[in-house]
């Protein structure tokens, strides 16, 4: 009866939809004009999408009030159209027009993350009232504060940016989710990983992390998918692989990028399929994991350098985290300190209090190309060497002069020329040369010192142009190029 | 029902060693529930109640399901049956057919929830 009143209102009520966005998701030959025409009946726009990208691309172009996936779409599809609604805004629901009314069909699409259920043809006032009801309990939901503070996991920082990480790693980690993580060396991908894994349904079961750039072709898939016994010399038993290991948990592939293609195709099926052979085996081995894969490479580089295969990545990047670098995040620094001098401290029963305020203008004007673990490297470096309670700045001389390096390549000390890491040959023989003129009273004994003709000493300072010889006051004018 | 007078919850049977029933109820909190923590008294509530659906708890063991659907044929035939088994746990083949959905772990979030109520709502 309730349901009749409910109708009722609906059918009142003909704009309730308000122009908002309704993705209808179906095969082309799904009969779903009934969902599509109902949804505008009361004032949704309706965007079909017919396969899973296109899907998925409709979501991505802006607010969406609900999605209607057809079950035939299958499971994947499901699955991955759930968790990217969810990582867009968590209060979408995703109803699901269902091919039967078998139960366990009911039970395997809330198992992807489907709101409700809805087998098809479906009523149209059935329809609409249960999406009502769906679209009020969202618009109840939506603002709520996230569950998820900074402190979680060891994930330290309060920045725009690390919260933002924080609310990707609450949304999407309700859901059995294959990730992709982007970042930086350093910048914490195993971390968000264990995250995603600690806050999420498979938090029961084991995290296995594997770099895969440790490991041979051979070795790695030994190691992912286990063997038969005699698949090979000296395999005298059957072994379980990682797969296997995580049954139920997370697998967390860190440097994805660095395993051999053959190699990457067999994981897509892993994650097609939920299922794979072990090696020198016939027989199929079933697994229900989710798949954290990590990179810090330029995608698109490897991508285009064959490096990364375009089907695995456009199966894993349907959820994606990007890590932003500490120097996007320099306001977490303090903070990270502070994390770190307590985790010294309680590891080594230490006693610093804090670092002083010169080295905290040291730390917070360099650039970190090495991340957070570089900073915890150098705090933990400089909390092993402190004499006292506080450390001081010359903790981090270095830091000084590889700041200046990374602005002019070199620092001069004395008779000595520091460059930084990452610096090129040609950056050297410059520096090198720029140095020994500065201590030479004249060119003619910078080159013999250099063991350079004069010739080709000027030659090469022509070519590092007129401002580095207006930084050579000793030159007379007329050579300066 | 009089007017005004606010609908009831579906009413829901769980089935689970007492232990296990805990942890159900708290997933459930949205229903009304009659707890059983044997075979014997899910038929004496399959009996008592308008039992509208039955949930398994997951520790529950594959025979007590069988009895289960013995009992809900004799005496509330039709009505569905959800349960939570281990990611391994052995199934029947027949259950699907005799309307059991089975939810393996690990659950996501509010997914036995959830799915009661689109079970529930198929039926109006």
């Amino acid at each position: 009866m309730q349901d009749r009143h409910r109708c009722r209102i609906v059918l009142r009520n003909r704009t309730w939809g308000g122009g908002r966005r309704c993705v209808v998701a179906a095969p082309r030959a799904a009969r779903v004009e009934v969902v599509s025409s109902a949804l505008a009946s009361v004032g949704f726009r309706i965007d079909r999408a017919t396969t899973e990208a296109a899907a998925l691309s409709t979501l991505d172009r802006g607010p969406v009030a609900a999605a209607f996936v057809a079950q035939a779409m299958g499971p994947l599809a499901l699955g991955t159209i759930v968790a990217r609604a969810a990582q867009l805004d968590p209060e979408i629901p995703v109803i699901v027009l269902g091919s039967s009314s078998a139960v366990q069909d009911v039970v395997d699409a809330m198992q992807h993350g489907a709101a409700d259920y809805l087998p098809l043809p479906v009523d149209r006032d059935l329809l609409l009232s249960r999406a009502r009801a769906l679209l009020d309990r969202a618009a109840a939901a939506a603002g709520a504060a996230p569950s998820l503070q900074p402190g979680f996991m060891g994930i330290v920082g309060s920045s725009p940016a690390i919260r933002r990480v924080l609310e990707s790693v609450e949304k999407i980690s309700r859901y059995k989710t294959n990730v992709l993580i982007l970042g930086e060396s350093g910048t914490g991908k195993e971390i968000i990983a264990r995250a995603l894994h600690a806050k999420g349904p498979r938090r029961q079961h084991l995290f296995v992390p594997l770099n895969c750039a440790t490991l041979g072709k051979e070795i790695l898939e030994n190691e992912l998918f286990g063997h038969e016994k005699g698949a090979f010399t000296g395999a005298n038993e059957r072994k379980k692989g990682l797969f296997e290991l995580a049954d139920g948990g997370t697998l967390f592939l860190d440097e994805i990028a660095e395993m051999d293609p053959g190699t990457q195709a067999k994981l897509l099926r892993v994650l097609e399929r939920n299922e794979f052979r072990r090696v020198g085996g016939t027989a199929k081995v079933k697994v229900d994991l989710s798949v954290i894969a990590a990179t810090n490479r330029n995608l698109p580089d490897a991508l285009s350098a064959g490096k990364l295969r375009e089907d695995l990545y456009y199966r894993l990047k349907v959820v994606t985290i990007a890590l932003p670098p500490l120097r996007e995040r320099k306001e977490d620094i303090p903070a990270l300190i502070e994390a770190f001098i307590a985790d010294f401290n309680r590891r080594h029963g230490g006693k610093i209090h804090g670092i002083s305020p010169q080295a905290l203008k040291l730390i917070m004007e360099y650039p970190w190309p090495g991340n957070v673990r570089e900073l915890k490297n150098a705090i933990e470096s400089a909390a092993i060497l402190a004499g006292r309670e506080t450390i001081g700045p010359e903790a981090f001389a270095e830091l000084a002069a590889a700041r200046h390096g990374t602005e002019t390549r070199t620092v001069p000390q004395g008779d000595a020329v520091l460059l930084a890491v990452g610096s090129t040959i040609a950056d050297a023989e410059r520096e090198l040369i720029l140095a020994t003129l500065r201590r030479r009273p004249t060119r003619a004994e910078a080159a013999r010192v250099l063991g350079l003709g004069l010739r080709t000493l000027y030659t090469k300072l022509l070519g590092y142009g007129a401002e580095t010889a207006r930084a050579l006051p000793e030159l007379p004018a007329r050579r300066r190029a | 029902m009089a007017k005004g007078t606010p609908r009831r919850s579906p009413l829901l049977l769980v089935l689970g060693p007492a232990a296990d029933l805990d942890e159900v109820r708290r997933e459930l909190a949205s229903f009304e529930l009659v707890t059983a923590p044997s075979t014997a008294a899910a038929a004496s509530a399959l009996r008592a109640s308008p039992i509208e659906a039955a949930v398994v708890s997951a520790e529950a063991p594959t025979a007590w399901i069988v009895e289960l659907l013995a009992a809900i044929d004799r005496i509330r035939p039709g009505i569905p049956v959800l349960a939570v088994r281990h990611r391994n746990a052995e199934e029947s083949p027949g259950w699907r057919a005799r309307g059991v959905g089975v939810l393996r772990q690990p659950l996501l979030p509010d997914a036995l929830a959830r799915s009661v109520s689109a079970v529930l709502g198929l039926r109006t």
